[in-house]
Formats: C-alpha cells, sequence, structure tokens
C-alpha cells in the first residue's frame, strides 16, 4: 500500500469523526430552525457514513496513526480500521442520519432543539470515536465524552422538568464511576502489553492478566451497558426527549459495553471469569428487564426496560466466550440497533399524534395512523423474534450457540433467555396491541392524528431493514457478519450458513415455546402492571442515598477540619512535626550526664518559672510581663554564649515587643482578665511527649561534632575579603544579604499593615495624647543620646557590634520616646517626611543597592571597599555595605514608628487619660 | 537578562506603587506592563532550561554553600512561568470597576511584593532563603486577607496566621538541625552531605520541614486554615492564591524530595497522606454551598493527588506531581474567576441564591464546563492527562490502596463539579417569574483567557509532559531515586 493511500485513509478516517463535529459546531455558532438544524446534523452523519463506506471500498485495514499526543504516557490518536470496526461506524453513522432527521421535526418550533442536535452530533462524533479507536486511553477519552454528552443530553429538558438533573447526573456519575476501573485496566494492560489494541490482538498474555484486566475493565462494561445492578440509570435516562433516548439509550451509546467486550475477547476472553460473570449477569439483567418491561404503562419506559432487558440477552450471549458466541452477539447488536431505535421513534410518533405515551390511555391508532401501524408491526416482530425479521434470525442464531456451550453455562443460559424471551413476546404484545388495537381509552387517543413525514420516514427504513435483514439472510451472511465477525475476532469463524429455516431443530422448538408461552403472559395480565420490587434495592433511591450521605459525612468532615479552635490545629501542627523526633528519646539520658554551665543552668531555671507562670496565672498583663521576661533571659544567655550582636538585638526587639504588646493590649474589648491556661490532660498528653521529644533533638544536636566549613570561611573572609572585624555584621550585610534584605522587607509590610489591620477603628475623636512636662524634659536629654547611639551602632556596626538592624531598633525606640512625650501630632511636625514613607524609601534603597552592582556587571549586592585618606594623613575606611545598612535603618526604623504611632493615635481615640 | 531581575522587577514595583500611590488604573495598566515583561523572561529561561542549561546568579560574588544562589532548573523556570502567567490573568481580571478603586489599589502592590517573593522562592538554591522568601510570600497574603476589610476577613486571617507561624517556626527549626547535621543549607550541598548525616537527626530534621511544608501545601488534616482564608479573599486575589500559594508549600515538597529519600518514611508518610486527602478533602467539598469555600476544600482533595504521586518517589511520580500541579493551577484558578463572576452577578455567595439566567451566562458556563471537567479528569482535558499520569505512577510503585483511594475521590470529584453546575448554570423550571435585573459587569476577558490556557494546556500536554519529566529527572538525577519504572 503506497504512503499516498495510508495518509489518505488516515484522513478519511479522521473525516468520520470530524464531519459531525463540524456539523455540531455549525450548529452551536448560528441560529437555525430546528428543520435546517436536523438536516445539518443529518448531513454530518451522512457524510460519516459515505467516508466509512469508502474507506469499506477501499477495504481498508489497519492501524492509521494520527497523532502522538502524549507520548510518555501512551496517549496516540489513531484508527483502527477493518471491516468490523467500519460497519459498527457505519451502523452509528447510519442511525445516526435517520435520528437527525427526526430530530428535527420532534422539536418542533422549541428554541432548544437547535443546541440539542448539535450536542447530539458531537455525541455522534464521539461514539464513532470510541468505535475506530485503535489507542485505549484515546477509547477510554471516546468512552467518557460519550458519557458527558449524555448529561447534557438527558438535560434538555430541564426548563420543563425537575427530574432531568438527577437521571442526567446519576447516569453520568454511574458510568464514569465504572470507567475507573477501566482506565486502570487499561494502564494495567499498557504496561504488560502495549496500549494498542491492534498490538494486543498480537501478544498472547497469560490467563492471570488476562483476569486481571477483564475484572478491571468489567465495572465500565457493567456500568455502561446497564446491567444489574447498574442498570438503573437507564429507565431514569428515559427523562431526554426521545430522539436523544432513541439513539444514545438504545441504538448507540449503551452499547458502548458490548462493543468493548467484543473488542476485548481477543485478548482477554481466555480467563474463566469472562463466562463466569458475564453470563449469570446477563441473564438477569435478561429476565429482570424483561419483568420490569411488563409492568410499564408509559410505552416509552417498557421500551428503556426492554433495552435492559435486550443488554442483558448481548451481555448474556458474549459471555460464552466462544467465537460462535460472538458472532451471534454482533449480529443481535445490529438487529437490535435497527428495531430498538425504529421503535424509540414510533413511540416519538405516538406520543406526537397522541398526545400520551401512557397504554391506559392509548389504543386504537391503527384507525388514524395506518403507517405507524405498519413500521411498529414489522419493528415490533423483529423484537419478539418473529420470523421473517432481523431479531428471529439472531434470536436463532443465539440460541443455536447454546447448544455448544458447557452444560452447566447452558443450562443457566437457557433458561435466562427462554425466561426473558418470553417477556419480550409479552410485554412487546402488550405495546403493539395496547397502542395500536381495540379501541381508544381516552379522548386524545381517539383525535390522533398520523404524524408528518418527518416522524414516519426513519421508522419506514428501519422497518424495511429489519425485513430485509431477515429475508436477505443468506447475503447478510455473506456480505457482512462473515467478514464483521472474522475481522473482530481476528480469525476466520467455521459457522453453519445464516438461514430463515434450518428445518426443524431445538431452537426453532424453543422459539415456538417462547412466542406461545408469551403469548399466553400476555392474555393472562392483560394490562395489569406488576409490582416494581422492593423499594429500598431501587437503584435511583440508593444513589441518591449513597450520595446524601456522602454529602451528610462531608458536612461532618468539613467541620472537623475546619471548624475546630486554632489551638488544636496548633497541636496538630506540632504533633507532625515533632513526632519524628520521639525515635531520639534514648538521647534524654545525657540529662544527667551533660556539663551543665552553672550561668545557663540558672537561665534556663528562670525561663521554666516564667513559662510555668505562663500557664497557671490569670490575667493579660501578667502574661505579656512574663513572656517579656522569657525574652530578656533568651539575651543573658546570648552574652553566655559571646554575642554581643545577638543581645544588643534581643534586647531592642523586647523593649518593641513590650511596647507593642502593651498597646495592643487595649484593643482587646474584654475586660474581664483570662482565666489561666492550666493543665488540662489532653493538653498534657500533648505537650509532654512532644516536649521531650523537643529536649531529645537538642541533646542528640549537641552531641554531633559541627561542621567547621562555614564558620571557617566567615572567619577568614569577613577581614580579609568583605573588609569587616564584625563577622555578623557581615553575614547579615554581605555574605547573606539577600536574606536580610528580604526579612527587612518583610519587616515593612508587616508594620505597613498594622495600619490595614485596624483600619475600621480609625475615626473617633482627636485628642492628642503626650507626656507629662517631667517625660518630655527627660526625654529632650534622652533623646539626642538615643539617636547618637543609633547613630553610632550603624557607623560602626562593620567592624564593631551594631549593624544596620540593630540601629533601625534603636531609632525606632528613640522615635517612640519621641512621640509619646511630644505627641504624634508635634513630632510629625519635626520630621520631614512620614515614618511610612521612610520605611518605603529604605526598601527602595535596597533595591538600588542590589541593582547599582548589577548595572555595572557583577552579581546582585556585591559590595565593593576601600580606604580613603584624604590629605594622606589619616585613613577612613569605606564600604558600599553601608549604603545597603542605610537603607535598613530607614526600613526598620520608618516601619516600626510608623505602626507604633497608629496604634498610639488609635488607642488615644479609643480612650481618654495617660499612660 | 539577570535572573536577580525576575526578584527585582516586582519588587521594585512594589515599593514605586507603595510610594507613588497612583489611581487603580494606571496602578493596574503599570502592573500589567510588568507582568507581561515577566511573561517574556520566564518564557525565555525556561526555552533555556528546556536545553538542559541551569541558570545561576550568585549574591555578592560569594561562591555556594558560603553565599546564596539563584539556581533555575527546569522545575523552577515551570513554576516561573506558570506564576507568571497566572498574575497576568489576575491583573486581567482585578478591575477597578468590579472589585473597587480601593481594593485594587491596595492589592496591586502587595500582589507585586508577593511575586518576588514567590519567583525568589522558585528559584533560591538555599533553604534558608527558601524561608524567607516563604515569610515574605505569606506576609504579603496576610495583608492581602485583609484588604475587603469585612469582620469576616479580619476573624478568618486569626487561623491563617496562627497555623502558619507554626508551620514557619516548624520550618526554621528542621532548618537549624538540617544546618547542624549538613554544615549548610545549599540546597546541592545538603543533598552532598545528608547521606552521611546520622538517621534520628535527619529523620526529626526532614521530619519537621515535611509537616511545614505539608500544612502550607494544605494536607488532611493541617488544610483547616485553607477554607476559611480563601473565601473572604478578593476574588482574583483567590484565584492567584489556589493558583499558586498552596502549590509553594508542594513546590517545597519537590525541592525536598532527593533528601526524603533517605527516609523512606516520610516519603510513605506523604503517600498516605496524599491518598486520604484527595479523598476527604473532596467528600467535604461535597457538602458545601457556599461555592468558593467548596472550590477551596477541592484544593486540599487535589493537591492530595499530587502529594501521593510525589511521595511514590519515582521520577514518574515526581514527574506526575509536577504535571499535576501545573494542572490544578490553571484549572482552580479558573474556577475561582467563574466564582467571582457569579458571585458578583448574583450578589451572593451561595450555590442555592444563583440563578443561571444572567447576561454572559453562556459564555461563564463554557468556562465553567472547560475548567469543571478538566477538574474532574474527563478526557480529553488537561486533568484527564494529570489524573493518568498518576494512576500510571501508582500503578508502577503497586500502591493499589492509594490508588483506589484517588478513583473514589475522582468520583466523588466529578458529583461536586455537577453540584456547582446544577445551581448556578443548570436551566430550572420557570417558577418564580422574578425577572433577574441584568448586571452589566461581566468583563469576559480573565475567564476566557484562563480556559484558552486550559484548552491549549490539554493540546500541548505532550511536550509539556516532556519537558516536567526532563524536570523530574533532573531533580532527582543528584539523587539516586528510583529509575523511573512505569
Amino acid at each position: 500500500m503506497s504512503d499516498a493511500t495510508v495518509t489518505l485513509q488516515t484522513w478519511l478516517a479522521t473525516g468520520i469523526v470530524l464531519m459531525p463535529v463540524l456539523a455540531g459546531a455549525l450548529l452551536f455558532a448560528r441560529r437555525e430552525s430546528n428543520a435546517v438544524a436536523g438536516l445539518v446534523g443529518a448531513t454530518g452523519s451522512g457524510l460519516s457514513l459515505a467516508l466509512i463506506v469508502w474507506l469499506l471500498l477501499e477495504r481498508a485495514q489497519g492501524v492509521r496513526v494520527v497523532w502522538e499526543w502524549v507520548p510518555e504516557l501512551q496517549v496516540v490518536l489513531s484508527w483502527r480500521l477493518n471491516s468490523g470496526t467500519l460497519a459498527i461506524a457505519a451502523l452509528v453513522a447510519f442511525v445516526g442520519v435517520l435520528v437527525m432527521q427526526f430530530a428535527g421535526a420532534y422539536f418542533g418550533p422549541s428554541a432548544k432543539g437547535r443546541r440539542a442536535i448539535a450536542t447530539l452530533s458531537l455525541f455522534e462524533a464521539s461514539m464513532l470515536g470510541l468505535i475506530l479507536a485503535d489507542n485505549l486511553f484515546m477509547l477510554f477519552t471516546f468512552w467518557e465524552l460519550t458519557g458527558l454528552c449524555s448529561f447534557f443530553l438527558i438535560n434538555t429538558d430541564a426548563d420543563k422538568r425537575d427530574d432531568t438533573f438527577a437521571a442526567a447526573q446519576q447516569a453520568l456519575v454511574v458510568t464514569v464511576g465504572g470507567a475507573l476501573p477501566m482506565l486502570l485496566g487499561f494502564i494495567y494492560l499498557a504496561s504488560v502489553g502495549s496500549a494498542s489494541l491492534t498490538e494486543l490482538y498480537a501478544l498472547d498474555l497469560p490467563i492471570r492478566a488476562q483476569t486481571i484486566a477483564f475484572l478491571l475493565i468489567l465495572p465500565a462494561v457493567l456500568t455502561k451497558s446497564a446491567q444489574i445492578p447498574f442498570h438503573f440509570w437507564l429507565p431514569g435516562a428515559m427523562a431526554a426527549p426521545t430522539p436523544i433516548s432513541a439513539y444514545l439509550h438504545s441504538a448507540t451509546m449503551v452499547k458502548a459495553g458490548l462493543i468493548l467486550l467484543i473488542y476485548l475477547f481477543p485478548v482477554c476472553g481466555g480467563t474463566p471469569l469472562w463466562t463466569l460473570l458475564l453470563v449469570p449477569i446477563g441473564g438477569v439483567t435478561c429476565i429482570w428487564g424483561s419483568y420490569r418491561a411488563l409492568g410499564q404503562d408509559d410505552i416509552k419506559l417498557l421500551m428503556a426496560w426492554s433495552t435492559v432487558s435486550q443488554l442483558g440477552l448481548m451481555t448474556l450471549t458474549l459471555g460464552l466466550g466462544t467465537d460462535l458466541a460472538i458472532r451471534a452477539g454482533i449480529l443481535y447488536l445490529f438487529a437490535h440497533a435497527l428495531f430498538k431505535a425504529g421503535l424509540f421513534i414510533s413511540v416519538g410518533g405516538i406520543d406526537h399524534a397522541a398526545h400520551t405515551r401512557l397504554l391506559s390511555k392509548l389504543g386504537g391508532l391503527r384507525e388514524n395512523t395506518p403507517a405507524l401501524f405498519w413500521f411498529a408491526l414489522i419493528l415490533s416482530g423483529s423484537m419478539a423474534g418473529l420470523p421473517p425479521f432481523a431479531g428471529f434470525l439472531s434470536k436463532e442464531l443465539v440460541l443455536e450457540k447454546l447448544t455448544l456451550a458447557a452444560p452447566l453455562v447452558h443450562d443457566v443460559a437457557v433458561i435466562a433467555i427462554v425466561l426473558g424471551s418470553i417477556g419480550t413476546v409479552a410485554y412487546t404484545s402488550r405495546f403493539f396491541f395496547g397502542s395500536f388495537t381495540g379501541s381508544p381509552r381516552s379522548e386524545e387517543a381517539s383525535k390522533a392524528h398520523s404524524p408528518g413525514l418527518g416522524f414516519l420516514s426513519a421508522p419506514a427504513v428501519l422497518a424495511a431493514l429489519s425485513l430485509v435483514f431477515g429475508i436477505g439472510a443468506k447475503w447478510i451472511d455473506r456480505w457482512f457478519l462473515e467478514p464483521v465477525s472474522w475481522s473482530l475476532v481476528g480469525r476466520p469463524i467455521e459457522a453453519p450458513h445464516l438461514a430463515l429455516w434450518h428445518g426443524i431443530t431445538v431452537p426453532l422448538v424453543l422459539s415456538a415455546g417462547i412466542v406461545t408461552f408469551g403469548w399466553f403472559l400476555y392474555r393472562r395480565l392483560a394490562g395489569r402492571g406488576l409490582p416494581p420490587g422492593p423499594e429500598a434495592l431501587s437503584g435511583p433511591i440508593l444513589f441518591e442515598n449513597f450520595l446524601s450521605l456522602s454529602r451528610a459525612l462531608g458536612d461532618r468532615l468539613s467541620r472537623a477540619l475546619a471548624g475546630a479552635s486554632p489551638s488544636v490545629y496548633f497541636g496538630l501542627v506540632l504533633v507532625f512535626g515533632l513526632m519524628w523526633s520521639v525515635p531520639l528519646y534514648g538521647k534524654l539520658g545525657d540529662f544527667f550526664t551533660h556539663q551543665w554551665n552553672f550561668g545557663g543552668s540558672l537561665v534556663l531555671f528562670v525561663q521554666l518559672l516564667a513559662i510555668a507562670g505562663l500557664i497557671l496565672l490569670p490575667g493579660r498583663l501578667t502574661r505579656v510581663l512574663l513572656l517579656s521576661v522569657v525574652g530578656f533571659t533568651v539575651a543573658l544567655l546570648y552574652r553566655l554564649l559571646n554575642a554581643p550582636d545577638l543581645v544588643l538585638t534581643q534586647l531592642l526587639v523586647e523593649v518593641l515587643t513590650a511596647v507593642f504588646f502593651a498597646l495592643a493590649v487595649r484593643f482587646i474589648v474584654t475586660q474581664e482578665s483570662p482565666s489561666p491556661i492550666g493543665l488540662s490532660s489532653a493538653r498534657l498528653a500533648v505537650a509532654v511527649p512532644l516536649g521531650l521529644a523537643g529536649a531529645a533533638l537538642v541533646f542528640a544536636l549537641d552531641a554531633e561534632p559541627p561542621d567547621p566549613r562555614l564558620p571557617d570561611f566567615f572567619l577568614e573572609a569577613a577581614p580579609t575579603i568583605a573588609k569587616g572585624l564584625n563577622v555578623v555584621n557581615v553575614i547579615l550585610g554581605d555574605f547573606r544579604g539577600l536574606d536580610t534584605l528580604v526579612e527587612t522587607v518583610v519587616v515593612i509590610l508587616a508594620a505597613l499593615g498594622v495600619g490595614g489591620l485596624l483600619r475600621r477603628e480609625r475615626s473617633g475623636r482627636e485628642t492628642e495624647l503626650k507626656g507629662s512636662f517631667v517625660v518630655r524634659q527627660l526625654t529632650r536629654l534622652i533623646l539626642p543620646l538615643a539617636i547618637m547611639l543609633a547613630l553610632a551602632l550603624l557607623l560602626k556596626g562593620h567592624d564593631a557590634p551594631g549593624g544596620g538592624f540593630v540601629s533601625g531598633l534603636s531609632f525606632a525606640v528613640a522615635a517612640i520616646l519621641g512621640f509619646a512625650a511630644y505627641g504624634t501630632r508635634s513630632f510629625r511636625a519635626r520630621i520631614p517626611v512620614e515614618p511610612d514613607r521612610i520605611a518605603i524609601f529604605g526598601a527602595l534603597i535596597l533595591i538600588a543597592a542590589s541593582v547599582i552592582p548589577m548595572v555595572m556587571g557583577e552579581p546582585m549586592l556585591t559590595h565593593r571597599h576601600g580606604t580613603l585618606s584624604p590629605l594622606g594623613a589619616f585613613a577612613i575606611k569605606w564600604s558600599t555595605t553601608l549604603f545597603f545598612e542605610i537603607g535598613v535603618v530607614m526600613a526598620i526604623a520608618g516601619g516600626l514608628t510608623a505602626a507604633a504611632m497608629r496604634l498610639w493615635e488609635m488607642t488615644n481615640t479609643r480612650r481618654d487619660g495617660g499612660i | 537578562m539577570s535572573l536577580a531581575l525576575f526578584f527585582l522587577l516586582p519588587l521594585a514595583t512594589g515599593f514605586l506603587l507603595f510610594l507613588w500611590q497612583p489611581a487603580a488604573a494606571l496602578s493596574r495598566r503599570t502592573s500589567l506592563f510588568v507582568s507581561i515583561v515577566l511573561i517574556g523572561w520566564a518564557f525565555a529561561i525556561t526555552a533555556k532550561c528546556g536545553d538542559g542549561e541551569i541558570l545561576v546568579h550568585t549574591f555578592g560574588n560569594w561562591p555556594p554553600p558560603f553565599g546564596i544562589a539563584f539556581v533555575v532548573d527546569r522545575l523552577g523556570a515551570i513554576f516561573i512561568t506558570l506564576h507568571a502567567l497566572l498574575l497576568f490573568v489576575t491583573l486581567v481580571a482585578l478591575r477597578p470597576e468590579t472589585h473597587g478603586e480601593h481594593t485594587v489599589r491596595r492589592a496591586l502592590p502587595l500582589l507585586m511584593v508577593a511575586t518576588s517573593g514567590l519567583f525568589g522562592a522558585f528559584m533560591t538554591g538555599d533553604l534558608f532563603s527558601l524561608f524567607v522568601m516563604v515569610e515574605l510570600v505569606l506576609v504579603s497574603s496576610y495583608l492581602l486577607i485583609q484588604i475587603p476589610g469585612a469582620k469576616r476577613s479580619l476573624v478568618s486571617a486569626m487561623p491563617m496566621i496562627v497555623i502558619n507561624m507554626s508551620a514557619s517556626a516548624l520550618f526554621i527549626a528542621g532548618l537549624g538541625v538540617l544546618y547542624g547535621i549538613c554544615g549548610s543549607l545549599n540546597i546541592a550541598d545538603v543533598i552532598e552531605r545528608i547521606g552521611g548525616a546520622p538517621h534520628g537527626l535527619r529523620l526529626a530534621a526532614l521530619g519537621m520541614l515535611v509537616a511545614a511544608f505539608a500544612t502550607k501545601a494544605a494536607l488532611v488534616p493541617l488544610c483547616f486554615w485553607m477554607p476559611a482564608t480563601y473565601p473572604t479573599l478578593t476574588a482574583p486575589v483567590a484565584a492567584l492564591f489556589a493558583g499558586i500559594m498552596t502549590k509553594l508549600g508542594v513546590y517545597a515538597l519537590l525541592r525536598i524530595s532527593p533528601l526524603l529519600g533517605h527516609e523512606p518514611v516520610l516519603l510513605s508518610f506523604l503517600m498516605w497522606l496524599g491518598a486520604f486527602s484527595a479523598l476527604l478533602g473532596v467528600l467535604a467539598a461535597l457538602s458545601q454551598y457556599e461555592l468558593r469555600r467548596l472550590l477551596s476544600f477541592h484544593s486540599v482533595s487535589q493537591v492530595g493527588y499530587i502529594v501521593f504521586a510525589l511521595g511514590l518517589h519515582t521520577v514518574f511520580g515526581t514527574a506526575s506531581a509536577i504535571f499535576f500541579a501545573l494542572h490544578h493551577s490553571l484549572v482552580k484558578s479558573t474556577l475561582y474567576l467563574v466564582a467571582d463572576e457569579l458571585e458578583r452577578s448574583n450578589s451572593s455567595r451561595d450555590l442555592r441564591q444563583m440563578d443561571f439566567r444572567r447576561p454572559g451566562s453562556i459564555v461563564l458556563a463554557t468556562v465553567f464546563g472547560v475548567a469543571a471537567f478538566a477538574l474532574a479528569g474527563i478526557p480529553p482535558l488537561s486533568g484527564f492527562f494529570g489524573k493518568l499520569a498518576v494512576f500510571w505512577a501508582g500503578f508502577g510503585s503497586r500502591e493499589w490502596i492509594g490508588l483506589a483511594l484517588l478513583v473514589v475521590a475522582s468520583v466523588f470529584t466529578l458529583a461536586s463539579m455537577l453540584k456547582i453546575w446544577r445551581f448556578a448554570f443548570q436551566r430550572r423550571p420557570v417558577e418564580r417569574e422574578t425577572v433577574p435585573t441584568p448586571i452589566s459587569t461581566f468583563y469576559p476577558a480573565a475567564v476566557l483567557m484562563a480556559a484558552a490556557l486550559i484548552v491549549v494546556f490539554s493540546l500541548a500536554a505532550g511536550p509539556i509532559f516532556n519537558y516536567v519529566f526532563e524536570a523530574a529527572e533532573q531533580i532527582s538525577g543528584i539523587s539516586g531515586l528510583m529509575s523511573g519504572d512505569r
């Protein structure tokens, strides 16, 4: 085969799927009348059909890769072309033409017809894709898309009735839920074999693998093809308009599960579970569907249950798991699609003619709708399995195959099929005679008019085909069934020829018995309804219960997950974080062997007392003070460790913290002081083990020899390369300047945020609060000293204890002192710029200090150093870190002052009195 | 173009806007311009990293591990691009006309500063400076929460601040221990040295980090702060947060995942945490009626998928986690933007009060459909590929129970999306003839852009997965992960 042919066939195959998509897109985009919309939809399907026929005539064979979508996940868009896949596609497209045309008539002038037909076209495209896809994951994709389209289509009448959403949701959730295990099954197949069906056919998987794959894929088959216990969504889906039910829920989509079974038969048909599971499930579905169909008054629901029953029959047949059974299943699949689509459309015609679908109101329609009567007769005959229609032929074939199966399976299957078929004859009779014969049971039925050509053409065509199918058995066998089943099973099948008359055989006798008993059953029941079975086992109710149970569970869960008090969550975070240190408990023994430093132990003891007080003592201010004790003693620890910079910083931070606490405490509205936290057993149960874990962690860490690389480097490089004697300061300003920059920005934002946090409170009387005369005089003395200290800390910081951060804190303390003494208004008058602006300028200086080296071609935050010796007399060291530090000072001092001032002013407007 | 500019440009923009305080429209235009520049740069470095280059910027010329370096590999480039795109969409959605002059003016500089923090976090090669960057992001987010100024936003900020503070405390404590046993916090250096570190301390240090990041990523049961907070944020900001903020925790976990290889118990811990989050989060979502609260519980669930894949600790699992994270960011942001439009046009946050007959609801319904079905993993949208990848990864590692949990979670995800559909977009029988007042503030630009991003992402899933797979190989290359058996 030439490359050009392959390319052409690839395009043709893609075109099959694209045509309905184009039709759908066109209909979404343009406002057309429903009749035109039906025509557009039918044309789209017709073009697909034409392309399929073209490919069939070309005898296209093999895989055509279109697009490697996600190669790593083995998702490849490719088509599998052979007479089998193309024939099923042809069926879908052909019924599509008829249904679209019918839909155009059915929707009349209703506004939503166009959109429904557009969605129907998209559904058709998905269905065709499902049938033609070679790649399992693309098959899955199209599978889900059919379900999605079905959701929207069932919902078509949402503006008229309340039950559509529940039905649509049920259908979608059930089928998607079933499909997820299938996705796992596909992954499994792809990992043990291949994601391409064609390649899988060439492999011979071990039985174990076949079984695993089959079990994973089975739920998808059962849900999509409405097998018990997942069948309930299908009758519910009848909330959809009739064309949709005809197309999706009888002729095509519900067959997807069976099509998948046929496709997978060569891959995992070897597992014994294939028969052991499919036959009983199919059998039960077949019988139960028949029984429920018998009890329906609404003929559309009757058809829906009949579909369930016949899907069960097909599952059972395929479940027999022989080549012949598959062949029979394929034939039944086609026959069923023809007569069931025709019957659904006839139901639509009856509904249109008599304005009712209830058997209790219909009757005698033959008078007014003779054409429909004759078409329905043929289609019903086919469904009941009467000769010479397609249904007879296929049912014969099914019964014939049974004689070849294993004995026990055979018995089960025969019983199921016979019972199901008796029911079929009975409900078909009920539908047909109840609608068309007798006398009308309501006024509407007596005044029925013959539906127009739009309602009749589809049943006519389908009825004719059902007839041709049966009469032309010989040709059907040769030109259709043989090539199709051979290419689907992947090997030639030795089978007796199809014929209407084989002589008197077991199947024929069974058929005769079925018809007789069925007729008898129909006469006995004579229109009486049958009980639907216990409500507790009703699918829709169970489904709704399941959903509401999940919702109730979720409600509890959401309250547990997001409703408790922050302290619970705090504990939880700590548990999750510290539980990993529990294995270190062994290190707690170091408590006794550790060389305790006396001063350090004393400090720790004081801290312990303070913390005990925090837990046991009441009162807000007490706690603030005790927290300060802890903070100041930490500074003492730093002193013991010889870290003057840290001592300075810690002290200043503590001072400021105390100030902020004192200011903020006033905002807490409740006057009563809080009771002690206390030692509840729950708290202890969390705190004690975690505290021990923390202690163990510290002991363990203490026992580890420190890694000298970084300290050594810093000690060496600080004075030599970075030209600074204060290593701490060099680390902050140079080695890790970026961290300092970011943390400074964090402080600015936090400070600016104080204004935002309490923004709503900013209104009220404007009385200014300031210190007494003595305070002001003292401040006048202290303030210059404080400012000078802060300046010194900044300028000398590179070599001696100090630095930008400490200096900024000192400035902030000085400023707070200043506005506390003079009042914020006069303080503002004395400083040139608002403090928060100073902070922002500080940030911009930091950014400038970062950018300038970059302009000069160096990395961000690269500093330069040197010595300036004016007159050669004395040398002044300079460093660009100073510029950076100035930014830090401005940011910290400005930010903290701004925040403190805001709190101060707000305190002022809330209550009178001094500090 | 230097890496440092990624950090400096948004920071400078933020502070200039603080200082200058221009009108909202001008401020917005400036920010939009900056974000376009950032997108351009982001694509440039993504292309560079795609060629296998690792971009480095050493601060102050100090060689690592002594100084700090920005190190951008594929993983970093991916997250930078993601954030740049989301920022742009957010800025498009955040209009003075719809969200108020005041809100926009206050939010923009903070968004810019948060952006610089995020970029810094995605670029830094040093764990301490990662901590600092995360703090910058958090402090900006605290302030962003305050913007609506309602009492609820103040109240809901409490748990977020308390919990994130405790997580930060664990983070820094963990770093302290890590420094003690490795002698530096440079990521590459730590990866090299952690093998020789004592087991007990290593577990303790990494355990603290894992707990901290799991809290920030909002996994069950550490997620409580998120559903309380996100619904109160200004909606487009919430969209950005939902998209990227929880991913910061995920990103950090991805970064330290080579370390976690030494303590497998932490990996299985993460995997189980992820699987249970996936299920419990979506169950909690199912019961919600407040749209954004529902969505934020969803994030808990979806992050669960990501962390599950990450916990598998295979190259394929890591790649799936990255891919899923990207997908989820786009989709969740889109859903929040749709939620914003719905809330404004219905003047309600409650699903039960919503009505589909509003201007623009067809467009909105389409966008919502794309995003919701993507989230539910319906093929061929991005979520399907994400889910497929995670399933592949789980399959490769034979984690059947975890997989089963994810499968069940998937079904509920669909159910909860249908719930939104039902209330917000479903046609309903016309019983109450209250003609809805048409509200003309529907600006489709942002939601359409977001939906387009999802579609492009889905179509380009192949090359994108290829890229993230290489990213996963790159970050694990230095660690000896198990080879990526699928």
